[in-house]
């Protein structure tokens, strides 16, 4: 073919601006470290980045949550162990205080104690985080949680209330996980079950007095849940809907003390309440003996055998006319109960009876005591897990973060020796143009002329 | 654009001129004006550079040069000029027409195929306006989006739907909605068309948008009107010349967006842009970024278990779809819990079960059964599936007597649960009918994108390497090797030295004869 001069100019002029631009292209992927300088150099790859990236982002936030999820939670922990510090000490107060030998000024400055150990409990209970809000206020952060409502008339008590609510603020801390990063106050300090967590026992009195007997109750123990349960929502036929609760009430027969269980719920307002109903026959009773609550047919009023699947202990020896009730556990508060606590406390033992009744109520109150110590526990390890599990997630997003940087590295990093390497060869191949270029324009007939 | 028309209008008038000369020069002359015929050829050459045009010869030598379909640029001495004009359909582009006595002509951008022109127009149509479109498209679904799942919110300051006159701001973002651009050639005293996003957009589970990136084109033809994707040209119609039948079909094939005006005038056309400016024109809605306590985080709506409760059941926080205000009409709700139901809800509302079907409420007495653990949604009079409205789960062993209270969230200063759900927009399906996340559909851009420009740099290359054939096989007939050329001349040179070798030889042949008669 025949070759024009301006062609050997052009060409070699074309494969040298090729040269040239594949050694920029080049020369920029080694400056940026990058395999993709625009999304055309690999479309899918570039799309795929993009993804990974996000990801990453979105898990390096997820990070973020964690360390705050985990102060946050760690500064409730320490609040719940002060806590509990703080109940284990009235605990022992109070087992100290049921001591017979104690005079009534020993109890008083038990009562003295307990107060400042109140205000420790309160002060525990209106803590604030580092930020300024109220760590056991649910989800209204700026609003004190518990203080005293105003005073109710006639008998000047006022009682711990709480202004917060149920929410759990949450952190989103995986990508299908939120966690709780707080208690709630209703929760933790409100919502103590009294008694043994499903039923609560006091002495119900003796025709308007207190119970006359030395007898006391213990705080019952249940044998089988789903029977209590069924009882008191449908096996059991109840002669009212509110106040669903049985009384234990003693006479004294020919044969010694025996006891009957009665029906004492009540219709729902405005109906008149109604007397108890008997719905056992009458059973001898020997002290520290397990009363079964088990009630059986009496015809016609109440017609049915209903097992409750629970039991309670009566010790010492009750009257004829005490009466001791048995009924479903409410909330009690754990400032309710200290408040109770230290009125019991400060009034003075002057009988048998007011002696009877304090045993009575001491076990009473010790045993919502464990129910609230319980219940910190319990929200101390539901804390201590949620925070164990942060720590398997942070190392769990620290190896995903790697997987994803590996991943993106793969996507778009530079092979540095296959990019110098292929540098190398283009910059071989520019030269060995520029050489031959220049030894090609050199050659004409003319220099022979 | 106008300056690749100017040369162009330049190019044809230098064409003209010549096509002139060379006529004259050659009826003088009766010979080829080969200077004057090389550089129209020239001229011609460098034309095709900007717009791909053809050319046919006359019988007096002169050129005509054609554009486009057959538009007439240059016919012998006469020459039409082709000018940049806004567009008629958008008023806001350029489009090229060509000027003739009647005016300007647009010309279809379809057919102005080739050189530089071609290539912007192409870009354009084929790259940027996508480009602009499925931003805009990503930026209309995020503020959408957003939007709507705010509107489930309560600020800082306790307000939310469920205020009765309040600063609320449910917009976090404010963007604009779809233009539509009446096209300049409509008759008069036509009615003007209005789009509208679809607000609040779908909620199934999240709120997602169904937009597309293309344009739409809404024509009248007097008896039925069409509204055309202009993408893959998808068609809804329908009869008269009201854009509701439209609409009705939008409902069940959705695209996004709703269209409004007045009867159409026959032969009266509109361009619906959905998405071209909401990427340029996205903002933080000026009141929420004044005072960040008006963003909305936290939820609307608490609940808690009564604190008489004697029974161990539980009620979970709830969540709120779209309509929860007329859900929750008699708020605060407190349920209670008797022989095996949950009563006490609102009369008339409709309560779900798990999504079934729901049950209507006719009396405070009325009950529903009691699951634990089951998916308890309250419905608002508006029917919608999956049911929307406030759902919770009451779980657990609950006694008779046990409520469970739902109540307006006041002073929830530290409660972050619709922030919680707006962060998690940034993964879920959120565009395109719910099947993409944000960043999947600007992944889909970038990779699109990508691609293209790889395309093209192939096809780049691939002409490049035709060009240089093209031009060696051009060289090698009509360029010059100077070594060719050298050659000659010493041949030429030797042929010359040979001759007046020749020459001299004879002179002294000549000399000596002469001599000899002296």
């Amino acid at each position: 073919m025949r070759i024009s001069t301006s062609q050997i100019y052009d060409s070699a002029l074309q494969g040298m601006e090729r040269s040239n631009s594949q050694l920029l292209k080049l020369q920029n992927q080694l400056s940026s470290g990058r395999r993709m300088l625009t999304p055309a150099d690999d479309p899918v790859a570039s799309a795929r980045a993009l993804a990974v990236t996000q990801a990453r982002e979105v898990t390096a936030q997820y990070a973020r949550n964690q360390g705050h999820a985990s102060d946050r939670l760690g500064l409730v922990d320490s609040q719940l162990s002060a806590l509990n510090d703080s109940l284990q000490s009235v605990r022992s107060r109070v087992v100290q205080a049921g001591n017979t030998v104690l005079a009534d000024t020993d109890r008083q400055a038990i009562a003295i104690e307990l107060e400042a150990r109140l205000d420790e409990m309160l002060a525990i209970a209106n803590s604030r985080s580092a930020e300024g809000d109220y760590l056991f206020a649910g989800f209204q952060g700026a609003t004190m949680p518990f203080a005293r409502s105003a005073a109710t008339a006639p008998t000047g008590a006022s009682a711990v209330a709480y202004f917060g609510d149920d929410g759990q603020r949450l952190l989103q801390v995986s990508s299908s996980q939120q966690m709780p990063s707080n208690v709630a106050g209703s929760d933790l300090f409100m919502n103590i079950r009294e008694g043994n967590g499903l039923f609560s026992t006091a002495g119900g009195g003796n025709g308007g007095l207190a119970n006359q007997g030395s007898g006391s109750i213990d705080a019952g123990s249940v044998l089988d849940h789903q029977k209590w349960q069924d009882a008191i929502n449908t096996a059991f036929p109840w002669q009212g809907t509110n106040n669903r609760s049985l009384q234990v009430v003693f006479s004294s027969g020919t044969g010694g003390t025996t006891y009957q269980l009665f029906d004492v719920s009540t219709p729902a307002p405005p109906s008149a309440p109604l007397p108890p109903l008997a719905v056992s026959d009458v059973r001898p009773f020997s002290p520290g003996q397990a009363i079964p609550l088990r009630t059986t047919a009496q015809p016609p009023a109440a017609p049915l055998s209903v097992d409750f699947g629970a039991q309670v202990v009566i010790s010492g020896q009750p009257a004829a006319g005490d009466t001791f009730a048995v009924r479903p556990s409410a909330n009690k508060s754990v400032f309710q109960t200290m408040d109770e606590l230290i009125a019991l406390l400060r009034s003075p033992l002057d009988s048998s009876t007011a002696r009877g009744d304090f045993a009575s109520q001491l076990q009473g109150h010790l045993s919502n005591l464990d129910q609230a110590l319980a219940k910190v526990s319990r929200v101390q390890s539901t804390v201590g897990a949620h925070l164990q599990e942060l720590d398997s997630l942070s190392s769990n997003a620290a190896a995903l973060d790697i997987q994803y940087q590996q991943t993106l590295s793969n996507l778009q990093d530079l092979d540095y020796a296959q990019a110098i390497s292929n540098f190398t060869r283009q910059q071989v191949g520019l030269e060995a143009a520029q050489k031959s270029f220049v030894t090609i324009s050199g050659l004409s007939l003319f220099n022979y002329l | 654009m106008k300056a690749r028309s100017g040369s162009i209008n330049s190019y044809a008038e230098q064409i003209g001129s010549l096509n002139q000369q060379i006529v004259v020069a050659e009826a003088a002359t009766g010979q080829p004006a080969n200077d004057l015929l090389d550089t129209r050829d020239r001229l011609v050459a460098e034309l095709n550079t900007l717009v791909k045009a053809r050319t046919t010869t006359n019988s007096d030598g002169s050129y005509n040069v054609f554009i486009g379909s057959g538009q007439q640029l240059v016919v012998g001495p006469q020459v039409m000029r082709i000018t940049t004009t806004p567009s008629s359909a958008d008023p806001a582009r350029l489009t090229v027409g060509l000027s003739t006595a009647a005016g300007v002509q647009e010309m279809p951008e379809a057919l102005l195929r080739g050189g530089s022109l071609g290539g912007l127009l192409q870009f354009r149509s084929e790259s940027l306006d996508q480009a602009s479109n499925d931003l805009g498209r990503n930026a209309a679904s995020l503020a959408l989006t957003f939007n709507a799942q705010s509107a489930l919110g309560q600020d800082l300051l306790g307000q939310s739907l469920l205020s009765s006159s309040s600063s609320f701001s449910p917009n976090f973002f404010s963007i604009p909605s779809p233009t539509v651009i009446a096209n300049t050639g409509n008759p008069p005293s036509s009615p003007t068309v209005s789009a509208a996003f679809v607000t609040p957009p779908p909620f199934n589970g999240n709120f997602y948008t169904d937009l597309v990136n293309s344009d739409y084109r809404l024509d009248s033809d007097g008896s039925s009107v069409t509204l055309t994707r202009l993408s893959d040209n998808k068609q809804w119609s329908g009869p008269g010349a009201d854009v509701a039948v439209i609409n009705v079909q939008l409902a069940s094939d959705p695209q996004g967006f709703t269209l409004a005006a007045g009867p159409l005038l026959a032969g009266s056309s509109y361009l619906v842009q959905p998405t071209r400016a909401a990427a340029t024109d996205i903002a933080v809605n000026p009141a929420v970024a004044a005072d960040p306590s008006l963003i909305a985080a936290a939820g609307p709506i608490r609940t808690s278990t009564g604190t008489a409760n004697t029974g161990g059941a539980t009620i979970s926080a709830g969540s709120v779809g779209p309509g929860y205000p007329a859900a929750v009409g008699g708020i605060p709700i407190s349920l209670v819990y008797q022989a095996g139901e949950l009563r006490n809800f609102p009369v008339g509302a409709r309560v779900s079960i798990d999504g079934g079907a729901p049950v209507v409420i006719g009396a405070p007495t009325d009950g529903v059964a009691y699951t634990s653990g089951a998916t308890l949604t309250l419905l608002g009079s508006v029917a919608s599936s999956p049911p929307t409205g406030f759902s919770f789960v009451v779980s657990g062993l609950p006694n008779n007597g046990d409520s469970f209270v739902i109540a307006r969230n006041a002073g929830a200063t530290a409660d972050g649960r619709n922030a919680l759900a707006l962060a998690q927009l940034q993964t879920q399906a959120t565009m395109s009918g719910q099947t993409d996340s944000y960043q999947q559909a600007y992944a889909q851009l970038v990779s699109e994108t990508g691609s293209r420009t790889r395309q093209i740099q192939v096809s780049a290359e691939a002409q490049t390497a035709l060009l240089e054939q093209a031009q060696a096989s051009r060289e090698s007939l009509s360029g010059v090797n100077l070594d060719e050329e050298a050659a000659n001349l010493i041949r030429y040179q030797q042929a010359y030295q040979a001759s007046a070798r020749a020459l001299q030889i004879g002179a002294s042949l000549f000399d000596t004869i002469l001599a000899l008669g002296q």
